[in-house]
């Protein structure tokens, strides 16, 4: 909520843009379960929104460096033009790509902020990767209270950290439209923090290659308002963690 | 009959003679014989011809791909097929077809456009062409057996563990690949002597064409890349085959090791790729600008720093693997600033044809793909280059889109523009632009019917490497459009490959240089002899054909350098380094069979080990290090020397006989990749020790400090007895006394390593006494060679190969000599002191 009081103007401005663009390019065909651009989750709307810009960027300067040649090769009038190279290379070599990188980089850097396992959080998952299975323990301070496989349960509007590790190969966490990924690395916790913001069903996958059906590796996120979340707690708990 | 007329017939008649001399001495062996060859135009054509091959596989394999994911739950192809499939996609692409295409066009231009007749070590290349089509070879049998590698080309472990990938496949992969790697090597070595030592005379570093830049430093990143991976997979090898721990964490090991050493490869290897391609752009945009290039110094310059800056890139590979994330930030950094050398190329040349006069032909076409077509992967790199954007595409078709756009942008592209442009210097066919354009339209539409909307099925969610995927996610349009796509793409690259054959069988005759470009190559006759030049550019420009009237008549009149054969040696002109001024005649070996054997000897050892074999890889092992020195034994000569004619009125010394010979800097570039691997090694060792999670092991290395001292001593003892060798050799006594010391001094410090490795537990125990014993084992091995140099340069000694003139075997053995005692005092150092640190300030949590 902090992060919405502090924004400044130009990124509210940039932000309304973007929605904007997004909503076109919805209906365009990038909505869908497993999709970056059709966030459901903090982590993945800040994503969506500075990768926006950059494939604006993009486009932008696939234009200009296009329009640079075609006219470098095919304007009208072919004598030379005697334009002074030392500023051609200064300007489009160094000062160009120079301030585009250093804005890109101090803008966008931060956008990452909203997954890294900082501060308190509501909910802690234990992900384990499995050749060709995920394994979700629900954790509080005495170890995991419940478990579930293949489908990972969540409250909306909480920070939820998951604790990615792996059983056997490497192994990678991903719910395209809550966040980015984070491996299951042999002898290693990964963490990573998602903040779902609105109610359904979603899916997530294996991202890293993981051998034979590594394609299989799929897992669906259901994403509950939080009476209902803890309705289901309550069941998978008396459960014993069992499979649901 | 006239005076003039009669000097006239006289002229063509000496001209006559001696491209007949030319001819008889430079002849490729016929039939059987043409496995002897080694002049560079052959087996860069040979390299050239064998990649175009495995592009013509790994498009197929591509196909199947494109097919298997046409439609959701597809039935074609079943995961274990399609898992071996796209890893030899790009196994093929990445090793068999790109690199060995790059060394094709070093081989085979490089000479061409230095004004030389052949390169520093024409067996070496020749050497490298047969390991690359043994180690191919294995990787093409194991495909058609069923039993290709299927854990990605990138091979990460554990999952190309012995666990979990048991069969032979992944040994298939380390194997080829580092047999194929031998030949990088060689290119490597063989290219940074060439572009430094022989050139034609007056050409300076900075007379060079920039293609000489650009193949100087992918030389040398060639040089200082691919030990990391060479070092990676003789480690997981070894793990695999004898239970060493390296990347098991239960036992003090980390897969993130592999990583950290594949990737260490894998970036520079993007700009190795990039930069060849890069410089046959920067050798056509002058000559169809009509003008210098814009800019040079800044090209070379970018070059230089993108061959520094690669190399501090490649964690941006491992953004989702938990590193932290300052450092993530800095690597971030780094990526995208590596645009900046890269955008200076693009405006240089730019810049070159706005001030220049462009003509509109058919390679200027393929250059705005190339365009249009890297820019927009470079810009999608730069996306991926920003940590947050990567953990959500990182993995996904938005990877494979990217890498497409910038390999086929950067690469490809260029090359097909190449293609049309030397088509009439390599062939001497006339360039035809009707099939070619369709040919470009085909695989320009066809490429980015394929990948450009595939940058969304990414980010729609869809990762890399499945080999099926369900309905209903907004997947199926995507990739049924790529499908089309691909189908499109490979028609284009079929009329391509249909022009080019009618090009070569029945095209019209090419006058000499038809597009009046500027630089030497284009003086040879179309296509040129396997000598090149009849006599020896005097080289007084960048751009000689534009600068310098007359020049081509002086070179076949032979009133340039080295006009005349004798003794029937095959000569070129060594120069300067920096200045080009000439210092040296070097006489080429001529065809043998041995580069062939000694590679068939190396395939032994490799097809043994794939087998477990390991008695037969001994054998092959020792067999190929005596056909080794058997070819070394072929070089130098038997007596002094005077200085000899060289034309344009300059005598100069044989090679054999200057300090500054080619041999030597071909060792100093050895050593360089030698040293890349040590410090690679030693990188690894470090990692592991203060990164893996299972430390400390149960024990150290437990010997009495005397044991290492004496193995210390014994390599200074070598290195010094060398030094002296040279020395006395060089004040006209005999180098007797110092060789032998120099022998029985490494003899005892073999045996004093090999007692080390006693002192450490057995090694499939922990990663700890696996890695040390490696790193002992590396010294011990060093210090077993220099044991075969020095008995080598004993008896070359005997023999009268070796002078006060003739001196150059036994520094570039000194050379070894040295950096053996380097490694193995930082080797015992680190293997002592570290244990002994440890036990003072504790172990690192």
């Amino acid at each position: 909520m902090a992060d919405k009081q502090t924004a400044s103007v130009p990124d509210r401005t940039i932000a309304r843009l973007v929605i904007c663009i997004a909503a076109a390019a919805g209906t365009a065909g990038c909505s869908g379960a497993m999709s970056t651009l059709d966030p459901a989750g903090q982590g993945a709307a800040d994503v969506a929104r500075i990768g926006w810009i950059m494939m604006i960027g993009t486009l932008v300067f696939m234009a200009l460096m296009s329009g640079l040649w075609l006219h470098a090769v095919y304007r009208r009038d072919r004598d030379p033009l005697q334009w002074p190279a030392g500023k051609i290379l200064v300007g489009g070599g160094i000062v160009l790509p120079l301030v585009v990188i250093v804005l890109l980089l101090v803008y966008g850097i931060r956008s990452g902020q909203s997954m890294l396992p900082l501060g308190a959080t509501d909910l802690q998952v234990r992900a384990t990767g499995h050749q060709w299975w995920w394994q979700f323990e629900y954790l509080d301070e005495n170890g995991p209270f419940a478990e579930t496989v293949d489908e990972l349960h969540l409250p909306v509007d909480a920070r939820v950290d998951i604790h990615v590790q792996t059983s056997d190969v490497i192994h990678s966490f991903w719910v395209p439209s809550l966040g980015g990924k984070v491996d299951a690395i042999p002898g290693r916790t990964n963490t990573l923090r998602l903040q779902p913001t609105r109610v359904g069903t979603l899916q997530g996958q294996c991202a890293e290659f993981c051998g034979a059906l590594h394609a299989l590796m799929r897992f669906d996120v259901i994403v509950h308002d939080a009476d209902d979340f803890a309705a289901w707690l309550v069941a998978a708990t008396e459960d014993g963690g069992a499979d649901p | 009959v006239s005076e003039p007329g009669i000097a006239q017939r006289e002229a063509q008649e000496a001209r006559e003679n001696r491209l007949r001399a030319l001819e008889t001495v430079y002849a490729t062996p016929p039939g059987i014989g043409r496995l002897a060859a080694v002049n560079h135009s052959v087996i860069g054509l040979r390299f050239i011809v064998t990649s175009l091959v495995f592009f013509v596989i790994g498009g197929l394999l591509s196909m199947l791909i494109r097919a298997q994911l046409a439609i959701p739950g597809n039935p074609f192809l079943d995961h274990d097929t399609y898992n071996q499939i796209f890893t030899m996609h790009g196994t093929v692409m990445m090793f068999l077809f790109t690199i060995p295409l790059i060394e094709g066009l070093g081989l085979y231009f490089i000479p061409k456009f230095l004004g030389a007749r052949d390169l520093s070590f024409p067996r070496l290349s020749a050497f490298g062409y047969w390991c690359y089509l043994f180690g191919g070879s294995i990787l093409l049998i194991a495909l058609f057996a069923g039993v290709a590698p299927d854990t990605g080309w990138f091979m990460y472990t554990p999952l190309s563990g012995a666990t979990y990938s048991p069969g032979i496949n992944a040994d298939v992969w380390l194997i080829g690949i580092t047999f194929v790697e031998v030949s990088a090597i060689a290119f490597g070595v063989e290219l940074v002597a060439t572009v430094l030592k022989v050139r034609s005379g007056g050409m300076s570093l900075s007379r060079m064409p920039l293609f000489g830049w650009y193949i100087l430093i992918t030389a040398l990143m060639m040089v200082v890349g691919f030990p990391p991976l060479i070092l990676g997979s003789i480690l997981l090898e070894v793990e695999r085959a004898f239970a060493w721990p390296f990347f098991d964490t239960a036992l003090g090991g980390d897969p993130l090791l592999w990583q950290h050493l594949f990737w260490l490869f894998g970036h520079p290897e993007v700009y190795i790729i990039f930069l060849p391609a890069a410089a046959v752009v920067s050798m056509m945009i002058p000559t169809f600008a009509r003008r210098p290039i814009v800019g040079y110094a800044w090209i070379v310059a970018a070059i230089i720093a993108t061959g520094f800056i690669s190399f501090g890139l490649w964690v941006h590979h491992m953004f989702t693997v938990g590193i932290p994330h300052l450092a993530m930030v800095f690597f971030s950094a780094a990526s995208m600033f590596v645009a900046i050398p890269t955008a200076i190329q693009f405006f240089a040349w730019l810049a070159t044809l706005w001030n220049g006069r462009p003509v509109r032909r058919l390679p200027m076409l393929y250059l705005f793909g190339f365009l249009f077509i890297f820019v927009c992967g470079g810009l999608t790199g730069v996306m991926l280059a920003l940590v947050p954007f990567n953990w959500q595409a990182h993995d996904t078709h938005f990877v494979v889109a990217h890498l497409h756009y910038v390999l086929i942008g950067g690469f490809v592209f260029p090359l097909l523009a190449a293609a049309y442009y030397w088509l009439p210097l390599m062939t001497g066919r006339a360039p035809s632009e009707s099939l070619g354009k369709w040919a470009f339209w085909l695989i320009f539409i066809g490429f980015n019917l394929t990948f450009l909307h595939m940058h969304l099925t990414g980010l729609v969610g869809m990762p890399r490497r499945v080999y099926t995927y369900p309905a209903g996610l907004g997947w199926e349009w995507l990739n049924l459009a790529s499908s089309i796509g691909g189908f499109v793409l490979t028609t284009g690259f079929a009329a391509f490959f249909l022009d080019m054959i009618v090009r070569c069988r029945a095209g019209a005759r090419s006058e000499r240089n038809p597009w009046q470009a500027g630089t030497l190559e284009w003086s040879l006759s179309h296509p040129p002899p396997t000598w090149n030049f009849a006599s020896l550019p005097v080289v007084q420009s960048r751009e000689p054909l534009w600068d310098q009237d007359g020049l081509q008549d002086d070179i076949d009149s032979g009133r340039g350098y080295l006009p005349t054969v004798r003794h029937g040696w095959q000569e070129t002109l060594g120069v300067h380094a920096v200045t080009g001024r000439p210092d040296q005649i070097i006489v080429l070996p001529g065809p043998s069979y041995l580069p062939l054997i000694t590679a068939a000897l190396l395939a032994v050892f490799f097809v043994g080990f794939l087998g477990g074999l390991y008695w037969l890889s001994a054998v092959g092992a020792l067999a190929a290090l005596g056909a080794a020195l058997r070819w070394a034994w072929q070089t130098g000569l038997d007596r002094d020397w005077p200085e000899l004619e060289a034309g344009c009125g300059i005598r100069l010394p044989l090679h054999a006989q200057v300090q500054d010979a080619p041999g030597w800097w071909g060792m100093a570039a050895g050593l360089l990749v030698n040293g890349t691997f040590f410090i690679t090694l030693l990188f690894g060792y470090l990692y592991l020790w203060v990164v893996a999670s299972a430390w400390p092991p149960a024990s150290f290395i437990s010997s009495p400090i005397i044991l290492p001292g004496i193995a210390a001593a014994a390599v200074l003892a070598s290195a010094l007895g060398l030094h002296g060798a040279v020395q006395h050799n060089a004040a006209g006594r005999q180098p007797a006394k110092g060789l032998a010391v120099a022998l029985a001094a490494a003899l005892i410090a073999a045996v004093m390593l090999i007692a080390q490795i006693t002192a450490v537990a057995s090694p499939t125990t922990h990663a700890y006494a696996a890695v040390t014993t490696f790193l002992l084992g590396y010294c011990a091995l060093h210090a077993a060679l220099t044991v075969v140099l020095a008995g080598f340069a004993l008896l070359r000694w005997r023999k009268g190969f070796i002078s006060p003139r003739r001196s150059l075997d036994l520094r570039v053995i000194r050379l070894w000599t040295g950096y053996t005692a380097v490694v193995t005092l930082v080797a015992l150092g680190l293997v002592h002191g570290l244990p002994a640190v440890t036990a003072v300030i504790g172990a690192p949590t």
